[in-house]
């Protein structure tokens, strides 16, 4: 990925992402660690009368463990890299899955016709988070405040 | 069984060795950025003042090599 600045080009705000999409990765990995960690009780506290399938049991639930484990800090490591960047000239959005995909979509304020944000539900009111919709341009999720993102992006266009 | 936890775990360390190489790439990335950003009459490879958040990977450094520990102490414990 290669960052070409334009002369004059500052930095005016880094917009984080909510919080809340950690939640669903976060109670997947509770559950399927839940799950391995029952297995392994059971093969601590069972009687050892099948040890070839009690070692069985014993190695998948250390296979799922360490897979959930591995899976959740991959998908922390790549969202904590995500970023939603305004500048003087433009929207710069990153995101990134390490190892599988790192993308980066930019759009200048001249050639943007309309922003608007978007929070639908109960869920993104009560905890203030939504999408922010450019058109043409990206459409983020899960933006914290996308309100007052799109305010500032407004002022940054001169539109307001 | 011995085989297969020291397979499980090798795995493991070596997941996390790649993990932690990608993931300070990326800070490093990002880090170059921002300070590009901040500082443009600057050159880039002065800049220390981009606080980067470590934290978290030290703790899944921490908690691997624990879980690893654990994996052979609950196996030995179950065998003695």
């Amino acid at each position: 990925m290669v960052f070409n600045f334009e002369k004059e080009e500052k930095l005016v705000r880094i917009v984080g992402e909510h919080w809340m999409k950690y939640v669903g990765p976060l109670v997947i990995t509770l559950l399927f660690t839940a799950g391995s960690a029952a297995l392994i009780v059971f093969y601590y506290f069972s009687p050892v009368s099948f040890p070839l399938f009690m070692n069985g049991v014993y190695l998948f639930a250390l296979v799922l463990f360490f897979f959930v484990y591995h899976w959740f800090f991959l998908f922390l490591f790549s969202d904590a890299n995500s970023q939603i960047i305004l500048t003087t000239r433009r929207v710069i959005y990153i995101h990134h899955t390490l190892f599988f995909d790192e993308t980066m979509e930019e759009i200048a304020y001249k050639e943007v016709k309309s922003v608007r944000a978007e929070t639908k539900g109960l869920l993104h009111n009560v905890l203030k988070y939504g999408n922010v919709i450019f058109e043409p341009g990206p459409h983020i999720i899960m933006v914290s405040h996308p309100n007052s993102m799109v305010k500032d992006v407004e002022q940054l266009m001169g539109m307001s | 069984m011995l085989i297969g936890i020291l397979i499980v775990d090798g795995l493991s360390l070596l997941i996390m060795i790649f993990m932690v190489i990608a993931t300070r790439r990326t800070f490093a990335k990002r880090r170059y950025l921002f300070c590009k950003l901040r500082h443009q009459d600057h050159s880039p490879e002065d800049c220390t003042d981009v606080p980067i958040d470590k934290g978290p990977l030290k703790t899944y450094l921490f908690l691997n090599l624990l879980l690893i520990f654990l994996s052979f102490f609950v196996y030995y414990s179950i065998s003695i």
